[in-house]
């Protein structure tokens, strides 16, 4: 059985409503349509008159046509194949076709009928040209008068009944028509009169059946609107609205659960806020504490820095100084070696003039050998010889004189000699002296130059140690600042939850226990965050000024961090 | 030249010719086979009557044209030489010596009898008819005509044959008259075979004819064709002897060949841009025939053989100065060559030339005036073969003389002063030294002994040798013989060198008897006194039974050495080149020692002993090691040997200075020298360092002796 | 001046018994003027092999090869170091030229034949027949020498059989 919903109820009326309007246009359509198709039969059967009066008249011409061509010798054009003629083509084709099958019996035993005599008078008209051919003129005529005339009257004749036929048909089609078309209009009348009644009925019961459990649910959702989730849509029914109102109810249902739930979780969200916080505020201490090591570590490597400094310009001056004393040293060294070589020429000189002495010496010496030669050859010459002999003799004495002389320049000249080349070794010693000197300070400069080389080394390295306590401050910094943020998130975040509470107490829900605990809770902690939330927002200040002052080393007392 | 110039070159010429026909004659007893020698003979005694006839000599013309007719048939081989023979010839050049002598000196040193009688036994000898007037003519003495040459020119008419005279005739009838000795064909006009017209003559002749018919003869052969021809005839006697046209001698053998007309210039020419030997040359490229070339190259030689005979005597003193000085200006040179070396600048380029140029020529110079000194004793030695043989005729012994090292050269001098003391030596041999043929058999030894005779340079000395293998000296026989004669005591105690030291002292000779030829006068004293002249030494060594030697020692009184002035440590020394084989840097490898041989060295293979000069001479030197120091291989007669030296300095001439003039003989040295900056080096005697470093070498030393004994 | 005198002397005493003296060691020597040739000085000689010590070489005299004999070791004297003072006496004997080193060349000294005697017992090293006699001139005594004997031919011809 078809369960009688709003939906099936509406398709009723509309279907009962529907089928009367087609009836109506049903009823119209049919008597429309007999009348057009008498109209038509009369304008065929009109048509068909006049054709046959055509080919009525067509016959009587090819009568008159033979005829003048029997008597008067006029030549015959005419066809004399029966189907050739114009009637013969249409009669033989129509006979054929579906048409004259469909054909009233009269109008078609009519045109049966038309068949024989037709084909007998193109026979005879035949027979009377072949007469006519053959010379047999009277033959033709007495043909043309036994045979043809009468077939020709024949056909005339069933022309004429044709048309009359045709006639007799248009007529009695004309009555028909009349008589259908007044019973159409009755039918018509009583059709509408019927749908009136009916819609109006329709109309009345599905107005009064819906509306009313509508209403009731326009008043469910007016009170969820208000916030209300407590009451319920009161309606059993088994249609729509009834589905409505059980999903309506299941809808504020679902709801108030929900906001049961937002409550909770809210409650919970203040809960991690305020322990990050509390978080937040011990990293916030730690970093503190760093930074202030940090300054301290860096004041010490300030410290250690100049005494390094200080260390190295020692060194350098120390340097200078060994530098200083190396080059008088040195230029002790060189007067020494200057005072060796000029020692050295008066040596050289000195063994100069011994060697001009060794000349002189020598000449000396040959001077004495020749004159010794020439005391001989004297000896040997005898008397003749004496003479020579005194002269060699002076000679002789000469150059011994010289001998001697040369030989006590000699003994002067090696003393002096001697002298200068004691004085050399004196000199040469105390050069020898002087030299370890400038080596012990070119060694002691050496290694003053070292301490210097390494003190420097040192400032450079103590440098890049203060650069990384700079930027180790630097990150702690970065480190307190994302502290302060994470703080202020959480604060935000706390906030945020109790907005939320706040929000979700604009519902008013079925009794539920774990909403209240919630809000014991929440209630406890909210004047601590904001002790944190204020510490955090004066310090960042101050250490980041001191990071940027490296030796600017005034570092926040502990006073400062007393606030904590 | 005059005539008298004529007949000393003559005289200088005969004498030659004479000395060497002896000795070819002795030499014909033993080769009578040899044509060589034959012809030799017989163109000595050719020419000296040749030229004897020129200088009008006509006795020694003659008689040498007996001599000739003689050798003529023995050239022909129509007579047989015997000992026979032999003797006739060499008393006929015997007599030759004396004709000649008498010409020189103008007194008669011969006797007729004697002429006659040798004309005697040369005429055994002849077929008689020619003898006899061979004889005949030459007893008459009387002037015959004389040879001459005659150049002849002939340049005859092209036409000469149309008047039917054949040029062939001409030569015939200059054959009648005489002998045509050299004949050139002037073909030079002959145009090509195409245009030779048979008719015409184009030839001329340039012939020598020689004979003994006068000029006028010659111009009558060709009575016939000089109206048209040009005949030129020309006595050329003068340039000819012999046959021999001497003008060949200064032309070159291309000279020679163009004249006769087998090559042209041009040929010449190529030849002499290549250094092959012209001759060699010429044949090779099909120029001349080689029979050619070697005839006239026989002629050049002969011709010069023949001048060569044409010498100048010099006075040797003249030449001992010449010597001298050029051997103080070589040093001199020298001198100065080193000090411009050290001095020399790029300025002085020229000079450095000039001096190179002037030690060149010294050099040369001092070359040639040395060899101009010195002769072989080739000639003195070959005299004695007439010695030995008519000695050993005369006592009936068979003696062979043997001749070695005659190409040894010695100074002039001193080769003609050997003369005597070795020609009494060689007869001292075969008199007393040689065994009559009886007791030669007796004694187990060959009947014909042998007489050496050799020289042979050692030591910077030259050594002449007779030896002959006799029966020895006995010592005692001497000692006995000295102490009779009161020379020695008896109780004296004499080593064998002393014993036969006394047989050159004065009053000793130990010959029994007394022949013909010890008894001329020269006893070995005096050959020792002339030995002592030429500051040479002589010595015995002899064996009885086997033999006696007189061994004779010269110094090379003009000693100039070219030598290797070698460094070890501070000294120099020379090393006579003759003796350097090659100088070698060994490597370290090369020195072995071998045990009781001491150090050899690998020279190229061969290990020769090493001997170190400083060691030996006791130099110090710090290039001990021989792959730093040099190594001079030298050859001595005993072996080969190298020297180490440090250094080699360079090629140098060395004047010898004796060192014994001043002090005495020093072992290994053969002299001193000065060098070119004035300082002394040694001369190293080869013989006597190889003695000094090989102890086992033995050989007999004099020198020093007798001061010892003094 | 005593030299003077004794050149005066040789003068007016004639050739005969002058004599050149010369020093070896601490002794003065004398050789008859005569035998002196010339007195050179000290030059580079051609040391020879196989020689006894006390012959030092050769030298070149004007072309002429001379040896040179060191008269302190020919008497068994210390050798003594050749310098540019050393001097060469060119000696004459027996036609031979001879160098001989000595230390030095004092004078050409006239010794009348009264102030020399004979030879005395005298001990030196050196052999007693190559000493012709003593000379006494002062208060010098002067060994003089017989040179002859000691460049004689077979004193150097002893030195072949060394």
């Amino acid at each position: 059985m078809l369960k009688m919903n709003i939906r099936n109820k509406l398709y009723l009326a509309f279907g009962a409503m529907i089928a009367l309007l087609v009836i109506t246009s049903v009823i119209i359509n049919v008597t429309s349509s007999r009348l057009s198709e008498a109209n038509k039969v009369v304008i065929e059967q009109a048509d068909f008159e006049s054709q046959m009066k055509t080919f009525q008249k067509q016959h009587a011409d090819w009568i008159n046509a033979l005829s003048n061509h029997i008597f008067v010798g006029a030549e015959f054009s005419k066809t004399l194949n029966p189907r050739e003629c114009g009637f013969g083509k249409w009669y033989y084709s129509y006979m054929e076709s579906e048409e004259f099958k469909n054909e009233e019996p009269e109008t078609a035993r009519l045109m049966k009928s038309l068949e024989e005599p037709h084909r007998h008078l193109h026979e005879g008209g035949a027979s009377v040209i072949e007469e006519m051919n053959a010379g047999h003129k009277a033959n033709a005529m007495k043909f043309y008068q036994a045979n043809t005339i009468p077939v020709i009257t024949k056909l005339d004749g069933i022309y004429s009944e044709l048309v009359d036929n045709a006639r007799d048909v248009i007529e009695k089609r004309k009555v028909e028509a009349a008589s259908s078309e007044s019973a159409q209009r009755a039918l018509v009348l009583l059709t509408t009169l019927f749908g009136i009644l009916l819609g109006t009925a329709i109309a009345f019961f599905l107005s009064r059946n819906i509306v009313a459990a509508v209403q009731q649910m326009v008043t469910a959702i007016k009170n969820v609107a208000k916030g209300d989730l407590s009451k319920k849509v009161d309606l059993n029914r088994s249609d729509e609205l009834g589905e409505m109102a059980h999903e309506l109810n299941n809808m504020i249902n679902d709801l108030s659960k929900l906001v049961g739930d937002v409550v909770v979780s809210s409650e919970s969200v203040a809960n991690a806020a305020d322990q990050i916080s509390a978080g937040n505020q011990e990293l916030s201490q730690r970093t503190q504490e760093q930074a202030s090591a940090l300054e301290e570590t860096a004041a010490t490597i300030e410290e250690m820095a100049s005494t390094i400094k200080q260390n190295a310009e020692n060194a350098r001056n120390a340097n200078m100084l060994a530098k200083d004393a190396s080059d008088l040293a040195q230029n002790g060294g060189r007067v020494v070696e200057e005072t060796v070589a000029s020692m050295g020429e008066v040596s050289d000189a000195s063994k100069k003039i011994a060697d001009i002495i060794d000349v002189v010496n020598e000449i000396a010496f040959q001077t004495n050998l020749l004159a010794l030669n020439a005391a001989v050859e004297a000896a040997r010459a005898g008397e003749q010889g004496k003479g020579f002999a005194v002269v060699a003799g002076e000679v002789r004495n000469l150059a011994q004189r010289s001998a001697e002389a040369a030989k006590e320049i000699q003994g002067l000249i090696k003393d002096s000699v001697g002298k200068v080349d004691k004085g050399n070794k004196l000199v040469e010693e105390s050069g020898k002296t002087l030299k370890s000197i400038i080596d012990s300070i070119h060694k002691v400069a050496e290694t003053v130059s070292e301490i210097s080389s390494a003190s420097q080394e040192q400032a450079t390295g103590i440098d890049q140690v203060n650069k990384a306590v700079t930027m180790m401050d630097d990150v702690v910094q970065q480190n307190a600042a994302l502290v302060e943020e994470s703080a202020s998130a959480s604060q935000s975040l706390a906030l945020e939850a109790e907005e939320l509470k706040k929000s979700m107490s604009f519902f008013n829900v079925t009794n539920d226990a774990s909403l209240k605990r919630e809000e014991r809770t929440s209630g406890e902690r909210k004047p601590r965050l904001t002790l944190i939330n204020k510490g955090l927002q004066r310090e960042p200040a101050k250490v980041r000024a001191k990071a940027a002052g490296a030796e600017d080393l005034d570092i926040e007392t502990e006073e400062d961090f007393e606030e904590f | 030249m005059d005539q008298e110039t004529l007949l000393e070159t003559f005289i200088t010429e005969a004498t030659e010719l004479i000395q060497e026909l002896e000795i070819d004659v002795v030499a014909l007893e033993d080769s009578s086979d040899d044509v060589e020698l034959i012809n030799r003979i017989f163109r000595a005694a050719h020419t000296i009557k040749g030229s004897g006839g020129l200088v009008g000599l006509t006795a020694i013309s003659d008689f040498t044209h007996s001599m000739e007719s003689v050798l003529d048939l023995v050239r022909q081989r129509e007579l047989a030489v015997t000992g026979e023979l032999v003797s006739v010839l060499l008393r006929a050049v015997d007599l030759l010596k004396a004709m000649i002598k008498s010409a020189a000196t103008g007194e008669s040193c011969f006797e007729q009898r004697e002429l006659e009688f040798v004309l005697e036994l040369l005429g055994q000898f002849l077929p008689e008819r020619e003898e006899r007037v061979d004889t005949e003519e030459m007893l008459s003495t009387k002037n015959r005509k004389e040879t001459s040459y005659f150049e002849i020119e002939m340049k005859l008419s092209e036409n000469l044959l149309e008047t039917g005279t054949d040029p062939l005739m001409l030569f015939r009838e200059l054959e009648d008259i005489g002998e045509i000795v050299d004949i050139v064909v002037d073909a030079r006009s002959l145009p090509d075979v195409y245009n030779v017209d048979a008719h015409k003559l184009y030839l001329n002749w340039r012939l020598v004819l020689r004979t003994s018919e006068p000029f006028s003869s010659i111009e009558n052969v060709f009575i016939f064709v000089q109206d048209d021809s040009e005949i030129s005839i020309t006595d050329v006697s003068c340039h000819y002897k012999d046959g021999v046209d001497l003008r060949v001698a200064d032309m070159r053998l291309g000279e020679i060949l163009a004249e006769k007309g087998l090559v042209v210039s041009c040929d010449i020419e190529e030849a002499l841009s290549s250094q092959t030997r012209i001759g060699e040359l010429l044949v090779q490229n099909g120029k001349v025939k080689e029979e050619d070339v070697k005839s006239a190259l026989d002629k050049q030689l002969k011709s010069r053989e023949v001048q060569k005979a044409t010498t100048i005597r010099v006075d040797t003193d003249k030449l001992d100065k010449l010597v001298n000085l050029v051997g103080e200006m070589v040093i001199a040179v020298a001198r100065t060559v080193q000090q411009n070396v050290y001095e020399s600048h790029e300025g002085k380029r020229t000079t450095q030339d000039a001096l190179d140029m002037l030690q060149r020529i010294s050099g040369d110079l001092q070359e040639q005036v040395m060899r101009v000194r010195m002769i072989p004793v080739e000639g003195l030695f070959s005299r004695f073969h007439r010695v030995v043989r008519d000695l050993a005729n005369a006592e009936g012994k068979h003696v062979r003389l043997l001749l070695s090292g005659t190409e040894t050269e010695l100074d002039k001098n001193v080769v003609e002063q050997l003369s005597d003391p070795l020609k009494h030596l060689i007869r001292n041999s075969v008199d007393h030294g040689v065994e009559s043929p009886g007791n030669r058999r007796k004694a187990g030894k060959p009947e014909e002994a042998v007489v050496k005779l050799s020289a042979y340079q050692q030591e910077g000395n030259i050594i002449i040798e007779v030896l002959d293998d006799g029966h020895g000296i006995d010592s005692n026989a001497i000692v006995d013989k000295a102490a009779e004669k009161g020379l020695i005591n008896q109780g004296d105690d004499l080593d064998e060198r002393e014993i036969y030291q006394l047989m050159f002292m004065p009053g000793f000779s130990t010959a029994k008897e007394v022949t013909e030829v010890s008894g001329r006068g020269v006893g070995l004293d005096v050959v020792k006194r002339n030995i002592d002249d030429l500051k040479g030494s002589i010595e015995v060594i002899s064996e009885i039974g086997k033999g006696t030697t007189f061994r004779i020692k010269l110094p090379l009184t003009l000693a100039i050495i070219d030598g290797m002035n070698v460094k070890v440590g501070d000294e120099a020394f020379i090393i006579p080149l003759m003796a350097i084989v090659e100088s070698i840097r060994p490597n370290r490898e090369a020195v072995k020692t071998v045990e009781g041989t001491g150090e050899v060295i690998d020279a190229r293979g061969e290990y020769l002993p090493l001997v170190r000069l400083y060691n030996v001479f006791d130099i110090e030197t710090d290039k001990t090691n021989p792959s730093e120091a040099l190594v001079v291989i030298v050859e001595s007669s005993q072996r080969r040997f190298g020297i180490l030296v440090d250094d080699v300095i360079g090629q140098q001439q060395a004047v010898i200075k004796s060192l014994e003039k001043n002090f005495r003989q020093v072992e290994g040295t053969a002299g001193a020298t000065i060098l070119g900056d004035g300082s002394v080096s040694l001369i190293i005697d080869i013989h006597g360092l190889e003695r000094m470093a090989f102890k086992s070498f033995k050989s007999i030393q004099v020198s020093g002796l007798e001061g010892e004994a003094a | 001046m005593d030299k003077l005198k004794g050149i005066n002397q040789a003068i007016s005493n004639g050739a005969g018994d002058q004599f050149v003296t010369f020093t070896l060691g601490e002794e003065e020597y004398g050789v008859e003027v005569l035998k002196v040739q010339e007195i050179i000085g000290y030059q580079r000689f051609t040391k020879v092999p196989s020689v006894p010590s006390f012959v030092k070489g050769v030298l070149n005299l004007r072309g002429s090869v001379v040896p040179v004999l060191d008269l302190r070791l020919k008497f068994n004297m210390a050798y003594r170091e050749y310098d540019n003072f050393t001097v060469i006496l060119i000696l004459e004997v027996e036609e031979r030229v001879i160098g001989v080193i000595v230390d030095a060349v004092s004078d050409v000294v006239n010794l009348d034949p009264d102030d020399i005697q004979q030879t005395p017992d005298f001990s030196s090293g050196i052999r007693v027949d190559f000493i012709k006699g003593m000379g006494r001139m002062d208060e010098k005594l002067i060994i003089i020498l017989d040179i002859d004997r000691i460049l004689s031919s077979s004193e150097l011809a002893l030195l072949d059989v060394a």
